[in-house]
């Protein structure tokens, strides 16, 4: 039940997530996936990942290259857009708003952390 | 963020992979849970995925560049992509929805079916692969049936192993990972074709494929070397026959020819079975690349 909720909330930020991943620069989709893995979300399956990534480049939000490499695998470098900036800002923004009503409710509520 | 529909169409619906954001929480369940009887059913995952992507209307260089992102994806982490990304049909409808196509339908591919003999067919095909050929299937005269998209090819590449036949699913199946499946097979050999997309990416699309060859058959000197050993051969037995058994001198009563005759077929048989698991040999060692050890598929080890 607790995954299953996780997963849902998830699934409503993703596109955010992957977005605030390449603040700092270009990345692939396994660094990604790692990333968040490593952020404490859990690990993201290719399957769930790159319907994402690919709607985020058909949006323009990101813009992706490919290169091959000599040796090791192919790849795929994602990199934030001027739209996709904007929209992270925006949105991230918009889900901050919201994340704070609800934490003002739980806390009125007695959750605690 | 809406014309993106990353909001509105969520995470991953489908897909096989069942919750979408799976493992939301800790720990990898399921990383990889297949079995060997499931890595039968993984052959040509990547080949499939990049067929059904281009079939939803997405141009052949950006599934070629798709494919080759996601097969880094499983060399990087380690895991099979039926259960990293799920069902390929299902997959592709993620990643291409049908009324997304960005092209329309593809124009009718030229087809064309040519062979070549086992001295010169892994040299032959992977030439013909390099120009955008994909084998579709060996017919049951052992002829490559082929076809390609004039306006956008890809490069395939082929391989030939000597493989029994009770053997063919597993050997597919421990080669499936590399991104190789079954095109076809002619009596122990057995061929594998891959898209070079797979390795390459959008390299692997021929920008302007070379008109197709004006030859259709690829007959090596060695043979036909052996077939006019086989034609020598058969005359000598002939010969022989008509001077053993005139029939008309002694009315046939001389024993001693029959029995000759039979020796002689016996040696002869145990000559061409020892000729054929020679050759057969020869096949094996010849193959473009080592089978694996697994699976006690490769006839190599067999001969």
């Amino acid at each position: 039940m607790a995954a299953e909720r996780r997963a849902s909330w998830l699934k409503g930020v993703l596109d955010l997530l992957v977005l605030s991943c390449l603040v700092d620069g270009e990345s692939y989709g396994y660094e990604i996936a790692q990333r968040l893995d490593g952020a404490g979300l859990g690990r993201i399956r290719g399957g769930t990942l790159y319907p994402v990534l690919n709607r985020l480049e058909t949006a323009g939000l990101v813009q992706a290259e490919f290169r091959a490499a000599g040796r090791g695998p192919a790849r795929r470098y994602y990199e934030l857009t001027d739209a996709g900036r904007a929209s992270l800002a925006e949105q991230g923004e918009s889900w901050l708003q919201y994340h704070r009503t609800v934490q003002e409710l739980l806390t009125r509520a007695g959750v605690t952390a | 963020m809406s014309e993106g529909g990353v909001s509105e169409g969520g995470v991953s619906e489908g897909g096989g992979n069942g919750d979408g954001a799976d493992g939301a929480g800790d720990g990898v369940p399921g990383a990889c849970v297949c079995g060997a009887g499931e890595s039968a059913e993984q052959g040509g995952y990547f080949a499939e995925l990049d067929r059904r992507l281009r079939e939803r209307g997405m141009p052949r260089e950006n599934a070629a560049a798709l494919v080759a992102e996601l097969a880094g994806h499983t060399a990087d982490s380690g895991t099979d992509p039926h259960t990293e990304f799920g069902p390929a049909a299902d997959f592709a409808g993620q990643l291409a929805p049908a009324d997304g196509g960005t092209c329309g339908p593809e124009p009718d591919a030229e087809h064309w079916t040519w062979t070549a003999d086992a001295y010169t067919d892994q040299a032959v095909m992977n030439r013909m692969g390099a120009q955008g050929w994909e084998i579709e299937r060996v017919d049951r005269l052992g002829r490559f049936v082929s076809s390609r998209d004039p306006q956008s090819s890809l490069r395939w590449e082929y391989r030939r192993d000597v493989v029994a036949r009770r053997d063919r699913a597993a050997h597919a199946a421990s080669i499936a990972a590399d991104g190789w499946e079954p095109c076809g097979h002619w009596l122990y050999l057995a061929y594998y074709k891959r898209p070079l997309a797979v390795l390459d990416g959008p390299a692997a699309t021929l920008a302007d494929p070379p008109e197709r060859p004006a030859r259709s058959v690829y007959f090596t000197r060695r043979l036909y070397l052996h077939l006019a050993w086989t034609l020598l051969c058969l005359c000598v037995l002939v010969l022989l026959l008509t001077l053993g058994f005139p029939g008309s001198s002694d009315g046939g009563r001389d024993s001693s020819a029959p029995v000759g005759a039979g020796v002689g077929a016996v040696l002869g048989a145990l000559l061409g079975f020892w000729l054929l698991r020679r050759q057969r040999r020869q096949m094996a060692r010849a193959a473009r690349y080592n089978a694996p050890e697994s699976g006690g598929s490769s006839a190599s080890k067999k001969s």
